[in-house]
């Protein structure tokens, strides 16, 4: 089977729906995705391979495991592309794609 | 009230005014602020029956005594026994009941949201199967739940906002669930006996407490938290320390409304205080 | 502040001002409300360490952050970690604590509260709470196999630190602080403060000013009054009379519930307010 097209990843799917379904429509937009692609690009993974990575399904149930060892590799990966870009707004798309899909993490506050 | 004067104001009332009722919007008023307390994943863990002394027969009233709670059965008009619900994890994470964290509405609310890590498939998927899931599958289980002892706490603090007398005793789980028909999944957390105070507001003064630097530290147990005096006075006169017990007429007072209520004044029990 | 308006102020607050300092004074008068707290069965379960966030590294601080706490924990200035001594229900100690009360005419005779009724009674029936046979460990997770309470210990402990928290999140909103009872990893605080292993842990309270509005989108949902209270028997619901509801609104205890129509706006404002992803 053919990777779809970044944008029609079913996590980049799931990204949008979610942050529609809270932030209303229009709270997503291609600069998004912009992001994410320069992310996937430095990190050589597709968008859906990055959530699989870190979530495994269960066996026995429909629910998800976190790897913890993936999240933590990623969530330091976010951090490096932060510095690398010197834009914690960048690294926050990123973020927050992984949050919408399931993977829970936050930056340290701005003080 | 301020809330400092009726933190202040906390104390084990012991003598009640049998014959006078309290009023119904009163008691609601204590249900209602105990169901406004702090929750874990927003789930109703507290749960509360109110019985009325002149509702109940005197063989009820002995099946709920402990050795600690037998005379104040008898004399407050008003008892809201408190309980934990040691079912309610359960109902909100399979049932998906009540507007809980399992149910989304936390999230869906803005209450928990991305800027803290959290989405609807983080709760549904991660969250509920390995967090709030794992040890519902070895039942109810005893051994209390801080959050039942929030909302009880908020509750005793509307009494006394109220002017009313509160105070907490144990009672007897078996004989209760007779009277009151309780589910086996409730576990009781205390008895709340509550009505007029037939004795002064400042009951015998506020009670012994042991060193304030025993109880309270900074960064690590052993660097006491040091009372800053200025502080202390600060807070006496906001009425939240207030006189210590004994006050001076607790003696003649308490003999007083033993007489008045009938019950033993302690001039006649060897070793009576 | 007025009671009512106390409890209807209180939020679970997620969102505190990280550069704003709490006061010292403030945070000993949240102690000392909860030093006037009812105990449970006259015992002295109650220990809180006020842990300051700036005095811990940042990898201190990284180790203390669960699955479900992590911002908050960065932002709150102040944790207020709550713990019960098991070793305080002890026959001796719990003797000495009502003999004192009943020396200050706290308990008196009309009671049942003499010396000789205590040997007879009550002290035995304390005694066997805490034998009771049914023992469960004091801490879970991996400091799980250190010492054992009874259940029946470990229900009163519980309820002793649930009435505590309850003091200090209304003595926080009373100073103008926000709180929120939350998680945090006791067994890396055990081992980084020396906690004794007779402490049984519980929530920790962040506090700090909050960094969101004070309403912080609405007061929170519950489920049915009428399925929480009941009246003389389980079965037989409390009946809601709206008119205590109405004057109850008046006071400012019950308040507008959430959602507010803004919150959604809010919540990422305040994303960008502290760098956080929406």
């Amino acid at each position: 089977m053919s990777t779809p097209s970044f944008g029609n990843q079913e996590s980049v799917r799931r990204w949008f729906d979610s942050r529609a379904g809270l932030w209303g429509p229009g709270s997503s937009d291609d600069g998004l995705l912009d992001w994410l692609e320069q992310f996937c690009t430095k990190v050589e993974r597709q968008p859906n391979e990055l959530i699989d990575e870190c979530l495994r399904a269960a066996t026995d149930s429909d629910s998800l495991v976190l790897r913890t060892r993936a999240r933590r590799r990623y969530i330091d990966a976010i951090a490096q592309f932060e510095l690398d870009n010197a834009s914690r707004d960048a690294a926050n798309v990123v973020r927050s794609f992984f949050i919408h899909n399931g993977v829970a993490m936050n930056p340290t506050v701005l003080r | 009230m301020e809330f400092k004067k009726a933190v202040g104001g906390v104390r084990t009332y012991q003598y009640f005014e049998p014959w006078h009722p309290v009023e119904r919007g009163k008691v609601q008023t204590i249900l209602e602020a105990g169901r406004l307390a702090s929750r874990a994943v927003n789930t109703a863990f507290s749960k509360a029956i109110v019985a009325y002394r002149d509702s109940l027969s005197v063989e009820e009233r002995e099946l709920f005594k402990t050795p600690l709670s037998a005379a104040l059965f008898d004399v407050a008009p008003v008892v809201i026994f408190w309980y934990y619900d040691m079912d309610a994890r359960r109902q909100a994470v399979e049932e998906k009941k009540w507007p809980t964290v399992a149910s989304g509405t936390l999230v869906g609310i803005g209450a928990l949201g991305p800027p803290h890590g959290w989405s609807h498939r983080y709760v549904q998927q991660v969250v509920l199967p390995e967090v709030l899931t794992p040890g519902l599958e070895a039942g109810p289980q005893r051994g209390g739940n801080p959050d039942a002892g929030v909302g009880m706490a908020q509750g005793l603090l509307a009494a006394l906002d109220e002017g009313l007398a509160v105070c907490l005793a144990p009672f007897d789980e078996e004989g209760a669930r007779k009277v009151l028909r309780t589910p086996e999944t409730w576990e009781p957390v205390t008895a709340m006996f509550v009505g007029y105070p037939a004795e002064s507001v400042e009951a015998a003064g506020q009670e012994p407490r042991p060193d304030f630097e025993s109880m309270f530290f900074e960064q690590s147990p052993d660097q006491p938290f040091v009372r800053d005096d200025a502080v202390t006075a600060r807070l006496r006169e906001q009425g939240l320390i207030q006189r210590a017990a004994p006050v001076p007429w607790r003696r003649p007072e308490a003999r007083a409304l033993s007489r008045m209520l009938e019950l033993p004044t302690g001039d006649d029990v060897a070793g009576g205080n | 502040m007025e009671v009512k308006s106390v409890i209807g102020t209180r939020r679970s607050i997620r969102f505190f001002e990280p550069w704003r300092e709490v006061e010292r004074e403030k945070i000993q008068a949240i102690l000392e409300a909860t030093y006037r707290a009812p105990r449970m069965l006259e015992t002295d379960f109650l220990r809180i360490v006020v842990m300051y966030r700036d005095r811990l590294s940042e990898e201190e601080l990284a180790t203390l952050q669960t699955p479900t706490t992590t911002a908050q924990l960065d932002m709150a200035p102040v944790v207020l970690i709550f713990y019960a001594e098991s070793e305080a229900f002890e026959a001796s100690k719990l003797e000495a604590n009502h003999q004192a009360l009943m020396d200050l005419g706290v308990l008196n005779p009309s009671h049942g509260w003499t010396k000789e009724r205590y040997a007879s009674s009550v002290g035995p029936y304390l005694q066997g709470l805490a034998d009771d046979a049914d023992r469960v460990p004091i801490s879970f997770g991996r400091d799980a196999g250190g010492p054992t309470v009874s259940r029946e210990v470990m229900r009163l402990a519980r309820t002793a630190i649930g009435v505590a928290q309850t003091f200090a999140l209304l003595a926080a909103v009373d100073e103008g602080l926000s709180a929120q009872l939350s998680a945090i990893n006791t067994t890396t605080v055990k081992a980084m403060m020396g906690i004794p292993d007779s402490w049984i842990p519980s929530s920790p309270m962040l506090l700090g000013y909050h960094g969101e509005s004070r309403a912080a989108g609405g007061q929170r949902p519950r489920e049915a009054f009428e399925e929480d209270f009941f009246e003389l028997r389980y079965g037989h619901p409390f009946y809601r009379e709206p008119a205590v509801v109405e004057h109850l609104r008046e006071c400012d205890m019950i308040q507008p519930g959430a959602p507010f129509p803004w919150r959604m706006t809010e919540v990422r404002a305040l994303a960008r307010k502290f760098g956080l992803p929406d």
